[in-house]
């Protein structure tokens, strides 16, 4: 796969954001770039606080962009945005939320949360309508019509997950942006989740960008990875590339660490342990070692890494 | 060997069992009854003693400060000596009172012009209230000037203020009743403007509502079906104890000789009347006091159960 040929949907250049707590400035992401292709799963990875979920709250708008330029579809939708560029952008743009209990609104009714963004952008004409899309976006995630009537707090953990994918989708984004969807469920029910995500891109031909800590989990689903660490992101590569060839020390204890469903090989395992005191990312550069595999680091630490 | 078992042997297991079939729909039903929250609130409502005999109550006294001025047999209108201060009896309930009145007409009159100056009061204070603290929190901006508003009007004690109100607005050519309702209306609404604002400041970056704004919901909607809903108990159960409050100030006033004129019956102004003589025939003082106390208490109770039966944590 040569990502020459694919069209850029999502565009992130030198993405920086800083939040001021008090008077002291958290740099949360420093200088993140990167391209989602039309069509793909593109992964972000890295530790609690790395800064993925604010990368995509920043991609929303839920967070100010300190410097920097993000493009959708080729149009700028950082700084200053009309009224309406915005409201189409949210149109496009949907995000699956992290905790499914709270981000369903416990007061409404499954019709209402299904139908809010119908509402929005008025996308039905008959009360009708409207109806038969709640209930089509519901049976799309595999609920039944019946539930349109429930409360959120009624339903389980992956179920809850599911009314937010098609309150989600139920507009026809392009892009969706998946903040851990599936870290607050029960492992029983994690591969329905996904399966059901990769079944609905591939009907709909979504975009996602999907965040996660687990790197096992973002081997399944993405088809390229971003591995981010303290608010830097230290390598970008097709997702087998990733792992099958692992260059930035992090990325390889992050790999490492995942356990292995096989006692022969869990027993020799060695966890790397990854001193990111050696590691100043800031006189790092971006580097395209090969074609596709982006690594962050001085010529000289990419030399060493690249060496086999 | 039995029947039985001879057909067991025989038996192939295709016979005896059959498979289930697998139904997704099946295991995505909701065994549990469809759960509506008013018939949670009514249910958890009832589980309270106190809560139904405060509703009963509170009926009676209603009932009785519509019906008894409409019905009553007596004349509170003419003074008659020959009947001062009579002690209760069954001809007259409370007893009579120094202009020779009955006083359980006398009381119930009072309560009728205190209940509904409390009702109006209570509503036009929760509208506004509500109305202003929702914008108040969902637009922050407005705490520049909507704070110093607080603190200037929550800074001078509220009777001192009441008392000016009264005395100026009673110099204008409106009724007692009015200037009244005016002088509790005029800021009456702040304290419960703030409360919902921070309660507003506490829900609104959860993150449900995030996602509402993810999905561009405007404002006007989020409010109504995000955070109104939520905060619902604190707006009730403020509500309920804001009729006590007022009838407290009303009383208040009376004692300090404002608010309500000479011809209107409060219940302000019959605890004040009785102040002169109470020693001498304590049930002047008492029947209208309890009366007073009766709907304080009953309003609270009320209150705190519909707190409780608000709050969906209770339910089930």
């Amino acid at each position: 796969m040569s990502n020459e040929n694919k069209e850029v949907l999502l565009s992130v250049k030198n993405m920086h954001v800083v939040f001021k707590v008090g008077r002291r400035r958290v740099h949360a992401v420093n200088g993140v770039s990167f391209d989602v292709y039309k069509g793909e799963t593109f992964g972000l990875v890295g530790e609690s606080g790395s800064g993925k979920t604010t990368v995509i709250r920043t991609i929303l708008g839920i967070n100010d962009l300190t410097s920097g330029n993000i493009y959708f579809k080729d149009n700028l939708i950082s700084g200053k945005l009309s009224r309406r560029k915005k409201r189409t952008l949210k149109k496009q743009i949907q995000m699956i939320f992290q905790d499914p209990a709270a981000s369903l609104n416990e007061r409404a009714n499954i019709d209402y949360i299904v139908s809010e963004g119908l509402y929005n952008f008025k996308l039905f004409n008959t009360e009708q309508e409207r109806r038969e899309k709640v209930v089509k976006a519901l049976t799309d995630v595999g609920l039944l019509e019946e539930h349109i009537t429930r409360y959120p707090h009624e339903f389980s953990g992956g179920q809850r997950q599911r009314i937010g994918i098609a309150r989600a989708l139920v507009i026809e984004p392009e892009l969706v942006l998946a903040d851990e969807p599936i870290s607050a469920l029960d492992v029983s029910i994690r591969a329905q989740v996904l399966n059901l995500m990769k079944k609905l891109q591939r009907d709909r031909d979504l975009t996602y960008l999907f965040i996660a800590h687990d790197l096992s989990i973002i081997q399944y689903i993405s088809d390229r990875v971003g591995v981010m660490h303290n608010g830097y992101l230290v390598e970008l590569a097709d997702a087998n590339e990733i792992y099958a060839n692992p260059l930035h020390p992090y990325t390889k204890s992050l790999l490492n660490a995942i356990p292995q469903p096989d006692p022969k090989t869990e027993r020799f395992r060695v966890r790397g342990v990854y001193e990111s005191t050696d590691i100043h990312y800031e006189s790092g550069e971006w580097i395209e070692v090969t074609p596709g595999h982006f690594l962050l680091g001085t010529p000289e630490q990419i030399k060493e890494w690249t060496k086999k | 060997m039995s029947k039985r078992r001879e057909l067991y042997e025989n038996a192939n297991i295709n016979d005896l069992f059959v498979a289930a079939e697998l139904r997704n729909s099946e295991s995505e039903h909701l065994a549990v009854e469809p759960y509506s929250y008013w018939a949670s609130v009514f249910k958890e409502f009832k589980k309270k003693p106190s809560a139904i005999v405060s509703v009963v109550l509170l009926v009676i006294i209603i009932l009785l400060s519509i019906f008894v001025p409409m019905f009553s047999k007596y004349d509170i209108v003419e003074p008659n000596t020959l009947l001062r201060n009579i002690r209760p009896n069954f001809k007259y309930l409370f007893g009579t009172d120094r202009n020779g009145y009955d006083l359980f007409t006398v009381v119930w009159t009072g309560a009728r012009t205190s209940l509904s100056i409390a009702f109006i009061v209570s509503i036009i204070n929760s509208i506004i209230g509500i109305i202003m603290g929702t914008i108040w929190g969902y637009f922050k901006k407005l705490d520049l000037v909507m704070l110093e508003i607080y603190n200037f009007v929550t800074n001078i004690p509220s009777m001192l203020y009441y008392m000016i109100l009264v005395y100026v607005l009673d110099s204008l050519e409106i009724s007692s009743v009015l200037s009244l309702i005016i002088a509790m209306t005029l800021t009456g609404w702040i304290g419960l403007a703030r409360l919902i604002r921070n309660q507003i400041l506490i829900i609104t970056n959860r993150e449900y509502n995030v996602a509402s704004r993810t999905l561009g919901t405007p404002p006007s909607r989020v409010i109504i079906f995000n955070l109104l809903p939520y905060i619902l108990t604190v707006i009730i159960t403020s509500i309920s104890l804001t009729i006590p409050s007022v009838i407290g100030t009303e009383v208040s006033l009376a004692y300090f000789g404002l608010g309500l004129s000479m011809e209107t019956l409060s219940l302000g102004r019959i605890l004040r009347d009785a102040y002169n003589s109470w020693m001498a025939d304590p049930h002047i003082l008492i029947f209208p006091a309890l009366v007073v106390g009766l709907i304080t208490i009953i309003f609270y109770l009320i209150g705190l159960a519909l707190a409780d039966a608000l709050d969906p944590k209770t339910h089930r």
